[in-house]
Formats: C-alpha cells, structure tokens, sequence
C-alpha cells in the first residue's frame, strides 16, 4: 500500500475516531451524572417520608436497593449504547478501507 | 485520491469484476501501488478482498433492533405500572392478573435470552423480573408477602420501576435498524 494511500485511509479514520468519541462520551458521562442527582434527591424525599410516617424503614430499604438495580440497569443500557456505537465505527471502517482500495483499483485498470 | 464508499458487498464483487478485467485472480503487477510494497508478486487479490468481505460480514456484537422486543417492553412497562397502582389492595383480590403478568415477563427474559448477541438485554430482563429483587418481579413477590401495600410507597416504587423499563426500552431502540 503507497503511502498517499495509507495517509488518506489513516486521516478517514482519525476523522471516525473523532466523531465517535463525543458520541460515547455523551452517552456515558451524562447518564451517571443523572442518576447520581437522580439518587440523592430521592434519597432526601424517601427520607423526609419515612420521617413523616408515609413509608417505614422496610419500604425505604426496599427503595434504596431498587436504586442499586436501577444503577445496574442504567449501567447495562449505557454499555449496550456504547456497543451499538463501536458496531457502527467497526462498520465505517471496513466500508471506508474497501472503498478505498476499490477506488484504487479501479483507477489503476482504467 | 479516488475515494468510493461500498454500501454492499455485492457492489464491490461487481466493481471487481470490472476493475480486474475478468480474470478470477488479479494478480499484482510491479509498480502496482495497491499491492506493491508489502506482497509478494502474484499474491491473488481476490484473496486479499474476499478476508476484507469476511471481516465485512462478521455478526455485530449486539443483537439488532427487534420491533417484538421494542413493543413487548412497552406493553410490558404499561401492563406492570397499572397493575402496582392496585397494590393498596389485597394481593388475592389480583392474583390471577398478578400470575399472568409474571409469567409474560418471564417470556419476554427468555425471547431475550434465546436472542443471539443479546446478553446485555438478557441481563436487563433478569434484573427486572427476579422475585428476590428490587424491580417488577421482587415488587409482586413483596405485594404478595405483605398482600397489601402503603400508597407512598406503591408511588416511589413505580418511579423506579418505570425508569428501569425505560432503560431496557430505551436500549432495545438504540440498537441498529436492519435494512
């Protein structure tokens, strides 16, 4: 592979990589910092309720551990996105290296 | 530069059929820049592209999007959420309706897990139907434990029951759509 092709493949795929990262890192970081707020304004009112008699320490026990399943959930939703997202990439970069090479290829026989 | 992007596989057997003036095997030629450096002369093209078409065609590694999965979680997420605001009342006035939801849950776990490259849905689906859990399955098992169930709590714990289905349908709709 000549270099004018390698460095046009590579700078395809830098520009892939590019576009891809902010994808992940928006799905990522903004559902762990949901759920944080998300945990501690409902632990606050789960808190507030217990202490006015609308829920006992079992239900708020209860509430607390479907935090942590819904922490899992969140959790396996984000890392199946991120999935989804690394598939498309893995796509892209088969489709833009065969692209090329065709091009190439059918440059040299014409 | 030439700069082609192939959408299918096909295409391309086709563009190299014309590209390689018929011969089954394009052989490299010196001076050839697609090959030159690299490979010995007469390593057979075909070869080359048909690993590339291989590697093209590999499975992705999560399932695509299914529209039976999509609308079973909602279904499912409607049917649950409108059966918990009943938990005030005694579990046997429900029982019936309380068994039929459990086992449709059930069946949507196992349509995930019988699904190829779907575990992390799987895994979703387990969380959300386990008995001893803190989802919909533990929230029937503790309805009937308790057979009934205070107001606050039936409202805090459908929060979090519906943001959990929300995850598993807000992944089911983020997976690649078929063409």
């Amino acid at each position: 592979m000549n270099e004018s092709l390698s460095e046009a493949l590579f700078s395809e795929l830098k520009r892939q990589i590019e576009a891809l990262l902010p994808s992940l890192s928006h799905r990522l970081l903004p559902a762990g910092k949901n759920l944080l707020l998300r945990n501690a304004k409902q632990l606050e009112i789960w808190a507030s309720q217990l202490a006015a008699g609308q829920l006992t320490p079992d239900d708020v026990e209860w509430l607390v551990r479907s935090s942590m399943d819904l922490t899992r959930l969140t959790a396996l939703e984000s890392a199946g996105l991120a999935q989804v997202d690394l598939d498309h990439f893995r796509q892209v970069v088969i489709r833009t290296t065969l692209g090329m090479l065709v091009g190439r290829m059918t440059m040299k026989s014409s | 530069m030439a700069f082609l992007t192939v959408e299918n596989p096909f295409m391309l057997a086709h563009l190299m059929a014309r590209s390689a003036s018929y011969p089954l095997v394009y052989r490299s030629a010196p001076g050839n820049a697609l090959f030159s450096p690299g490979l010995r002369q007469g390593t057979p093209a075909v070869l080359i592209l048909s690993l590339l078409l291989g590697i093209a065609g590999c499975a992705p590694s999560i399932a695509p999007f299914s529209s039976r999965a999509y609308e079973q979680a909602v279904d499912l997420k409607i049917d649950t959420l409108r059966l918990i605001e009943r938990a005030e009342e005694p579990y046997g006035k429900h029982s019936s309706r309380i068994e039929a939801l459990q086992i449709r849950l059930l069946k949507a776990r196992e349509y995930a897990r019988g699904r190829p490259h779907n575990d992390i849905t799987t895994r979703q689906w387990e969380i959300m139907v386990d008995s001893d859990g803190f989802m919909a399955g533990g929230f029937l098992s503790r309805w009937a434990a308790e057979d009934s169930l205070s107001w606050t709590f039936i409202q805090e714990a459908s929060l979090q029951i519906e943001s959990g289905f929300d995850t598993i349908i807000r992944l089911e709709s983020g997976k690649t759509r078929n063409k």
